[in-house]
């Protein structure tokens, strides 16, 4: 049972919403949740060799794999047994133990993205990602924990505008609770091209962006007459334009994307 | 013939619930589809033996499961136990009104067989036999039914359509030229992939066409094209609405068959517990004895010969709504107008017992009045040339008409885990495409698993919070063997036999429908082909560079640059974007990244100059998954936090380069952003191996500003390199 509380617990559910659909008392779950975070905080340092495990596993060659050794080690050569056991733990992101030895989804990955899709005309979704690299760099530079690091979201229109030259026809900026990473971003207005931002507010106030969205339309929701995309599809149906002018909300993506 | 033209369009899908064990509930839902959908369908169609211009649409999940001979020989079983149970009923005496309903179920369940047998149990052969002989056509949907605009990348998109299109072709003998979207789901892009893929034409609900851009001449009228060019039928809800609203349709008839009736749960537990699951649980028959009879609880027994009063009845009244309704739009030329009327298949049959036979009535019944049906496909023949060219905003013909169904906060936890596949998914491809037999067929594996996750049927099972536990750990199950296949692929522990344990899980596909390069991106196959390996290399990070050297710290870089290269050093600089120079440029070993910050337009320094870090540990993350870095050597305060970062994480040893600092520039300085460069300053002294200062810094005035330590030097001449071999050797690997 305790289990399946901390399961559903990260896949997002709140402990009321567990209560219900395990259909037990609130207290119960309460209590499960609790002490799951107390042994999680008492082994923190095993914690922080996942992270280095993780950084590590970027660097490893992934075709030439070196097996765990087997034998059981005297107690004196565990630590350097398991720092060999590190260098061969190169696993897929997606693979993660819980608590009891089985697979659960990860509750974050090491990585930086941030994707919004549309919910309706008013309302997007959006979810993100930020490095252990990003957060660390963060840290050296403002000499602060991540955790201290007050986190925020921006909101842009950027109707008609190109996202890189920095304007925005208006913005909106708000607090996010610590460890958040998604949002539905509500109310929107229809027809109207956003980008969102997941940052931290420096000591200045000033936002400042760490993951962004691609730009996203949100749908129209009444008739257009002739509106903004009327010209624009005239112009790539007659080929006037090498490429069309409008938004594509499935751009190919390439893992190494910045590499030359 | 009347003015204008109709078109029906079936769309059959399931999401793919074989498994291998039995007794599964969920394998019934593929039973009650056959039993009530698609066998009653195909009897309208041998009845009436002509052209009839449906164009059914079949999923690829529905296509593999209808060809799964474990699901074919379980479905007999089926019917034969259904045919036991009616004869058990028969000799229990039951009332003469049951009795009568009984001798027709009697009757339909051994016609199910004999139909169901005749086509050697593979009713893809009967739908491919139709459509050969023109009763019908065909089209098919993506692989497994994914949400198209809640996918990350194009990849994910185009190997949904291209492998359900392969699928469909493996056991159709063609390519069809129409696709049905998932839920009708268009999103800016995805026509552009069709169009590659070689679609012509798709559904979509009709407000995608009322909300265009510019707002069509011919409404709902006439399809349009997408900007790049696939045709979009558009849904009209008017005339499907008297098919499918239970407020003003059809099927809410007192005297059809009630859905939510049935007689597993007006028997005893003993009686029909030897029929039910043998966990005990209770479950439908499909024997449903009752009517709607009205809006009551009391329901009366079912009338065969009244249900079918009332389907020609129906068929008749829609037959004349739809010759009023083209009557009213008989004016419309150039193309004359089109009512579309797209379904879901199941709706026919399943939900409404009676609805199939309701189609055979109205194909009839539109012949007589002399109302023309016609296929997208011989529409496009004939009207190609008259259709608009608009855009249209991403929409479904879900709930409210976006994507409230598919993302909520009942189903949200999904999507981050499909986008890190998708990302996964790309740049194993690239990493892994041509090393063996064996990773290709993991990657297509890979692949498999993820098609399965991303099916549309676990967010709408969520939303609708009917069988969520099944969903949730279906969704939970293919990606946890994505993550254990893809770590076997990491640890080159890949072999037949694991392999062939993953595809028996789920057995959809063959490895020939899925074709790996619709994950790749010409981009990374320039990287991981074509660009190839380079030695060992020393990551630089500078504020300045050539074009834009400001001070004495630029010629410095420069200088070194050339002196390291000179001895055949292999180097990355890494110096911020500057307008008129290239991003990037190469000079034999010399790589140079001139890096556009995260951010433009900050207004504060220090804000400005962690965007630039930030820009620089992203793109140096990438690189270092295909360049081998040994060192990392920053000049100036600037890059320090990047430069700390990277050697850290990539545990090489880190070279400073300080030619001046903030407490010598600035003696009297005092305030927070002073402070700030002091104390990023400072921490370069126990986080480098040397710290080279200009020899004109006095070290005894440093000393009392900074604390600094016995690796603090004097740059070294320009001939001798500032990297010690000693620090060097341990990465080398």
């Amino acid at each position: 049972m305790e289990e399946k509380i901390v399961s559903l617990k990260q896949q997002g559910l709140t402990l009321k919403q567990i209560a219900a659909e395990l259909d037990v008392p609130i207290g119960k779950v309460q209590y499960a949740w609790r002490k799951w975070r107390s042994q999680q905080a008492a082994s923190d340092p095993k914690e922080e060799s996942t992270t280095s495990k993780q950084a590590n596993q970027k660097r490893s060659v992934p075709k030439s794999p070196k097996k765990k050794a087997a034998q059981p080690l005297a107690p004196s050569s565990q630590q350097i047994a398991s720092t060999r056991e590190e260098v061969s733990e190169v696993r897929s992101p997606l693979l993660e133990k819980g608590p009891e030895g089985y697979w659960k989804l990860p509750d974050r990955y090491n990585r930086d993205f941030m994707h919004a899709v549309v919910q309706s005309p008013n309302a997007v979704y959006v979810c993100w990602e930020v490095s252990d690299l990003v957060k660390e760099t963060l840290e050296l530079q403002f000499m602060r924990p991540w955790e201290e690091l007050p986190k925020a979201f921006r909101i842009l229109d950027v109707t008609l505008l190109d996202y890189m030259s920095g304007h925005s026809n208006r913005s909106y900026t708000f607090d996010l609770p610590e460890m958040t990473n998604s949002w539905f971003v509500r109310p929107l207005d229809p027809n109207t091209t956003y980008v969102f931002e997941f940052g931290i507010r420096t000591m200045e106030g000033e936002f400042l962006p760490i993951v962004a969205s691609s730009p996203l339309d949100t749908p129209r929701d009444e008739p257009a007459g002739v509106g903004r995309f009327a010209e624009p599809v005239r112009r790539w149906q007659f080929g006037e334009v090498d490429a069309p002018e409008l938004l594509d909300t499935l751009p190919k993506y390439s893992a190494y994307r910045f590499v030359r | 013939m009347k003015p204008g033209y109709f078109s029906l369009v079936l769309h059959a899908h399931l999401p793919y619930v074989r498994h291998e064990e039995k007794h599964r509930l969920e394998e019934r839902w593929v039973y009650e589809a056959i039993s009530e959908t698609y066998i009653p369908i195909l009897w309208q169609v041998d009845r009436l033996k002509r052209p009839l211009h449906w164009t059914v649409s079949i999923s690829p999940p529905v296509v593999e499961m209808l060809a799964d001979p474990l699901i074919q020989d379980r479905y007999v079983e089926h019917l034969d136990e259904m045919l036991e149970l009616i004869t058990l009923e028969l000799s229990e005496g039951r009332s003469q009104e049951e009795v009568s309903t009984l001798h027709f179920y009697q009757q339909r369940y051994q016609d199910l067989k004999n139909t169901f047998l005749h086509w050697n149990k593979n009713l893809n052969e009967a739908f491919r036999t139709y459509r050969e002989q023109g009763y019908i056509d065909m089209v098919t949907c993506t692989a497994t039914h994914g949400f198209n605009p809640h996918l990350f990348t194009e990849q994910a998109a185009r190997a949904e359509i291209r492998l359900g299109l392969n699928c469909f072709e493996r056991h159709y003998g063609f390519r069809p030229t129409g696709i049905w979207l998932p839920e009708c789901a268009y999103t800016p892009g995805v026509d552009r992939i069709l169009y590659e893929e070689g679609v012509r034409y798709t559904f979509v609900d009709e407000h995608a066409l009322l909300e265009a851009d510019p707002t069509p001449e011919k409404g709902i009228g006439a399809p349009v094209y997408s900007p790049h060019g696939v045709a979009l039928f558009p849904r009209d809800q008017i005339i499907s609405g008297k098919i499918w609203s239970s407020m003003i349709g059809y099927p809410g008839h007192p005297d059809y068959r009630e859905f939510y009736r049935d007689l597993a749960y007006d028997r005893d537990w003993d009686y029909i517990q030897p029929f039910m699951h043998p966990e005990g649980i209770r479950f439908d028959t499909g024997l449903k004895m009752h009517r709607i009879t009205g809006d009551t609880d009391q329901k009366d027994f079912y009338v065969r010969e009244w249900a079918e009063h009332q389907i020609d009845n129906h068929a008749t009244d829609f037959a004349k709504t739809l010759e009023a309704h083209l009557e009213a739009h008989g004016g419309q030329t150039f193309p004359p107008f089109l009512v579309t009327a797209p379904f879901d298949a199941e709706l026919f049959g399943h939900w409404w017992f009676e609805g199939p036979e309701f189609l055979g009535k109205v194909a009839e019944r539109l012949e007589e009045f002399g109302i023309e049906t016609i296929t997208p496909a011989i529409f496009l023949e004939r009207h190609f040339q008259d259709l608009q060219t608009v855009h249209v905003s991403m929409n479904t013909w879900g709930r409210k008409g976006y994507g409230e169904v598919w993302i909520n906060e009942r189903n949200e936890w999904m999507l981050r885990h499909l986008h890190v596949m998708e990302m996964q998914l790309v740049k194993d491809v690239a990493d892994y495409r041509d090393s063996s037999e064996l990773a290709t067929r993991a990657l297509k594996q890979l692949i498999r698993h993820y098609v399965l996750a991303v099916s549309s049927d676990w967010a709408f099972i969520l939303d609708g919070q009917t069988t969520a536990q099944y969903a949730a750990e279906r969704f939970r199950e293919h990606t946890r063997l994505f993550a254990e296949l893809e770590t076997a692929l990491y640890r080159d522990e890949v072999s037949e036999r694991l392999l062939e344990e993953h595809y028996n899980v789920y057995p959809f596909l063959q490895d020939e429908d899925i074709e790996i390069d619709s994950f790749l991106s010409p981009h990374d196959y320039y990287v991981t082909v074509e660009r190839g390996r380079e030695d060992d290399a020393i990551l630089l990070l500078t504020p300045e560079y050539t074009g834009n050297l400001v001070g004495d710290l630029g010629h410095r870089v420069v200088a070194e640059v050339e002196a390291r290269a000179k001895e055949g050093e292999t180097i990355y600089v890494l110096t911020p974007f500057k307008e008129g120079l290239p991003e990037y440029e190469r000079h034999n070993h010399v790589h140079v990244y001139r890096v556009r910050p995260t951010s433009p337009f900050l207004e504060h320094v220090m804000n400005q100059i962690a965007t630039q870090n930030l820009a620089y540990v992203k793109l140096v993350h990438e690189l270092s998954s295909r360049v081998n870095f040994k060192a990392v050597h920053h000049f100036d305060w600037m890059t320090i936090p990047a430069a700390r970062e990277l050697a850290k994480s990539l545990s090489i040893p880190l070279y400073s380069t300080m030619l001046s600092f903030e407490a010598t520039r600035n003696p009297h300085g005092h305030g927070g952003l002073y402070d700030a460069i002091h104390r990023i300053e400072n921490s370069i002294f126990h986080a480098a191996e040397t710290v080279y200062i200009d020899e004109q810094l006095s070290m005894e005035d440093l000393k009392e500003r900074y604390a600094i330590q016995d690796n603090t030097e004097v740059c070294l001449p320009l001939d001798q390199s500032p990297y010690k071999e000693k620090a060097l050797k341990k990465n080398v690997k």
